[in-house]
């Protein structure tokens, strides 16, 4: 198995940590992990209040509501310092729903040895919508410059939208790199 | 197939003439022996893995009378989507409902989510409820769901919905599947639905606004697979209960949803009460 394949498999034990977790009473939103590896990263100046719990059988479920539009609201899973080199395709699905619809962009964070990081943003956006449905996406990281083959970590980050109230349902998620 | 069965706990009826699925659903009710029940048909497939988490879900709450969960429908999921019809999910929609994994339903948006199609299986019942409301299927060949749908959803103390998908639901065209009868089988709906409405009404103009509506597009559902040549007894068959059933209260109803007044007036060439418009 190569370190690629390494990182992915600890990223998705996260997940199916989270899956197998069932907290079906409210969590309060805040940054703590919801699982290692995976947590919220909310704007402080939007003052979000909100809740989340992870029904069985399925990963989280939100309801955030922010004093003041926000700039960002996000669900991060670590990824580990993923090697991209001569990785054609890094895919993720996922399957969600919301009662009313939103959108989500999701993002490859890529940290950086000065401290700082950049995003590569996935083409399409996720809409979460009233009936569960399935998104896939792809990026190609060896055709991508602004994607570095090495990082010291990265992470798959799910933007959710920060401005208004929002109520998310994401039943699955998973990343692969075929 | 037998040996990969465990059928110990199976209770097999039989009828010795068919008589359809409100008498075999009826007949199944009286002998059940468990708290809860879940009607399902021979053509559709349970979605085991999200029904044993409702089922765990519903373990963990404190009684309830009938607990709705969503359905995958072979149309969408031949369209590549996985899930319920539009004019399904709309009124899960309008009710305020939608992605919860269990929640209560509250009493003013019953109304609403009521509409969706009539289907037994798509629920679970405690059964002492079904059988103190005396709540069952109608006998009919055709539409024997209605009472079972709108009695229980109307009498419930307490329900839940689900947007958990325990059910694919598979509509073959051109089979013999209730779905596609065309014939004059397709009128005793009236029969069937003139108690529902009695009970609707009684329930309160909500309820009985919301019948009315969803009789009006069941009509509509009946006429686009109806033989022809039933075409005019069914049309005459749906004034005769708009008649029975909305013209008393007609003043009522176009006080309230000045649509549906006209609906109905128009489909069962009724005159609508003159009122002074603001």
């Amino acid at each position: 198995m190569s370190a690629t394949d390494l990182e992915l498999a600890s990223a998705t034990e996260r997940l199916n940590e989270l899956r197998g977790l069932y907290r079906p009473r409210a969590v309060p939103l805040s940054e703590e992990p919801l699982v290692p590896g995976l947590r919220f990263r909310l704007d402080p100046e939007a003052g979000f209040e909100g809740v989340w719990h992870s029904p069985r059988g399925r990963l989280v479920s939100l309801q955030a509501r922010p004093e003041r539009p926000g700039r960002w609201l996000g669900l991060h899973l670590e990824l580990g310092p993923l090697a991209l080199e001569n990785v054609p395709f890094l895919g993720v699905v996922a399957r969600l729903a919301a009662p009313r619809p939103a959108a989500i962009r999701m993002a490859l964070r890529s940290g950086r040895e000065d401290g700082g990081f950049s995003d590569q943003f996935f083409q399409r956006h996720l809409l979460a919508q009233p009936g569960e449905a399935d998104h896939l996406d792809m990026i190609s990281p060896d055709r991508m410059p602004d994607i570095p083959a090495t990082a010291p970590w990265r992470e798959l980050v799910l933007f959710f939208p920060p401005t208004e109230h929002l109520e998310v349902s994401l039943h699955d998620l998973r990343i692969f790199a075929p | 197939m037998a040996d990969l069965l465990d059928l110990s706990d199976v209770t097999l009826l039989r009828n010795d003439v068919s008589r359809g699925g409100g008498v075999a659903r009826n007949r199944g009710l009286s002998v059940v022996e468990t708290d809860y029940v879940l009607f399902f048909d021979a053509d559709d497939r349970l979605c085991e893995a999200e029904l044993d988490s409702l089922l765990a879900d519903l373990g963990e709450s404190e009684g309830f009378d009938l607990c709705l969960f969503k359905y995958a429908d072979s149309r969408v999921a031949r369209a590549g989507g996985w899930g319920q019809p539009d004019w399904d999910e709309r009124f899960w929609t309008m009710a305020g409902l939608g992605s919860e994994v269990l929640c209560d339903v509250p009493r003013d948006a019953r109304p609403i989510l009521a509409k969706i199609a009539n289907y037994p299986w798509n629920k679970i019942f405690r059964t002492g409820f079904l059988r103190a409301h005396g709540i069952g299927c109608a006998e009919s060949t055709v539409h024997q769901d209605i009472p079972l749908h709108w009695l229980s959803l109307i009498a419930a103390d307490r329900m839940l919905v689900s947007d958990r998908i325990c059910a694919f639901h598979e509509i073959s065209a051109g089979s013999n599947q209730l779905h596609n009868r065309k014939g004059a089988e397709r009128l005793q709906v009236f029969d069937v639905l003139d108690p529902v409405a009695r009970t609707a009404h009684a329930a309160g103009e909500e309820w009985s606004r919301s019948l009315l509506a969803f009789v009006l597009g069941l009509g509509d559902w009946i006429r686009g697979r109806l033989d022809p040549a039933h075409l005019d007894a069914f049309d005459e068959a749906e004034r005769g209960f708009l008649a029975r059933q909305a013209e008393p209260w007609l003043d009522e109803i176009l006080a309230a949803d000045p649509d549906l007044a006209r609906r109905i007036s128009s489909r069962a060439a009724l005159s609508l009460p003159e009122r002074d418009t603001p």
